[in-house]
């Protein structure tokens, strides 16, 4: 099988991207996916297989040099396919509201993003990354994980672009909302 | 104490968070016994790869190489039905000959025109030449409707002269390892089919009802010599 996958991608160097990621990251995504598929072998294979073909996709914009940065693309993928595979299970409706939520980010007169911090507000940042939901995380760690641009994030995780935006806008105010909490002055 | 754009530090910060939790995870080795590569649903793989690179169903993939693979074989045979005839018509025409069959080795002449209140005669012919080494060893062998000139030198050398009328005579020619040409010669059309490497050929032409046709193990100019000879 692993001759397929390769076969579907332009490019030498694109190709042995992909037998590498296959071949040392099919496993780790299979768990990743398995955390949320509560370990169904029959789902994870689907999911990852679905996983592989969105990075095929986006081969492009994978840097495999850096092991952490292949594995944090590869779990946010396998993840967002688990949760993906979930709601079609399921037949749910994304209930998460991007597109009203875009409204806030143009009426908002702080954006977060130019917010600065002290190094004593890292630990409460950190601790919140730890406790923020799936989706917001994600897009999060592609974008300062792997340095990938929203549109990047939108192509690789099947969003809009404006749906990426208010994922990361809603994550930064989760994170500043926390630092105001104990009293940081953001 | 030192201050950053919330960029710089959450880009530290996330990065932290996608260490700590890969670390989380149990090892590569681990990983790979609880879930080894599959080795089934090879045909699934195979299939949504194909709809992959051709962005269709499979379905649509195979049915349209079989339309394709359908008008291929429809022209190929329509090619092969109307191009045959031609093919035949085409030396027909071009040699004014009798062709019956033309394959990749061998051309076939039929000969069944003969008129029966013909007036002409086998013996009218006269051989005007035979190389020197031939002469001394003709034999003449006439009948009723044909006449032959034949000539054995030894065990591997002979030239015979047949003169014949055309519709008691089917002949075939080989085209493989000799070069065969048509020349007009004294008016006529002769086939000629000639082996270099053995030095030996035929050539033959019709006069009226007459088909005449040498053969033997000369060299090409003597054998269109010969031809060129018998009036």
């Amino acid at each position: 099988m692993i001759s397929i996958y390769p076969s579907m991608v332009d490019g030498e160097k694109n190709k042995n991207k992909i037998v590498f990621i296959y071949e040392n990251y099919y496993s780790f995504m299979a768990y990743t996916a398995g955390e949320i598929l509560n370990h169904s072998k029959h789902d994870v294979e689907d999911v990852v297989h679905s996983a592989i073909l969105k990075i095929i996709e986006n081969i492009d914009v994978v840097d495999i040099t850096d092991v952490n940065k292949v594995k944090n693309l590869c779990g946010v993928i396998a993840r967002n396919k688990a949760i993906d595979f979930l709601r079609a299970k399921k037949n749910q409706v994304l209930s998460l509201d991007d597109d009203n939520v875009f409204a806030e980010i143009s009426g908002s007169d702080t954006d977060p993003g130019e917010l600065l911090v002290n190094i004593e507000a890292y630990d409460i940042i950190l601790e919140e990354i730890r406790k923020l939901p799936d989706i917001y995380r994600d897009v999060c760690l592609l974008k300062y994980v792997n340095s990938m641009k929203e549109k990047e994030i939108a192509a690789l995780l099947g969003l809009t672009e404006s749906a990426v935006g208010v994922r990361i806008y809603r994550a930064k105010q989760i994170l500043k909302e926390a630092l105001r909490k104990e009293n940081i002055d953001v | 104490m030192f201050n950053k754009t919330s960029e710089e530090v959450l880009s530290k910060a996330f990065s932290e968070y996608a260490t700590e939790k890969i670390s989380s995870y149990p090892s590569d080795s681990k990983l790979k016994e609880m879930y080894p590569i599959p080795k089934k649903h090879l045909t699934i793989y195979r299939r949504k790869a194909q709809e992959h690179k051709h962005g269709k169903r499979i379905g649509l993939i195979y049915l349209k190489r079989i339309v394709v693979a359908c008008l291929v074989i429809i022209l190929l045979t329509i090619s092969a039905v109307a191009v045959a005839p031609q093919v035949k018509e085409y030396f027909t025409k071009k040699y004014k000959t009798n062709v019956s069959n033309v394959d990749d080795n061998v051309i076939s002449f039929n000969f069944d025109s003969r008129e029966n209140d013909t007036d002409q005669d086998v013996n009218s012919y006269v051989i005007g030449y035979l190389p020197e080494e031939y002469k001394a060893v003709e034999e003449i062998n006439i009948y009723r409707q044909s006449r032959q000139h034949i000539c054995i030198l030894d065990d591997s050398r002979y030239l015979i002269i047949d003169i014949n009328f055309a519709d008691t005579v089917e002949l075939s020619i080989t085209t493989e390892n000799v070069s065969y040409t048509v020349q007009v010669i004294n008016d006529n059309i002769m086939h000629i089919s000639y082996n270099d490497e053995e030095q030996c050929g035929t050539i033959h032409w019709t006069d009226g009802d007459i088909l005449i046709l040498i053969s033997g193990y000369v060299s090409y100019d003597e054998l269109i010599k010969i031809a060129e000879n018998i009036k």
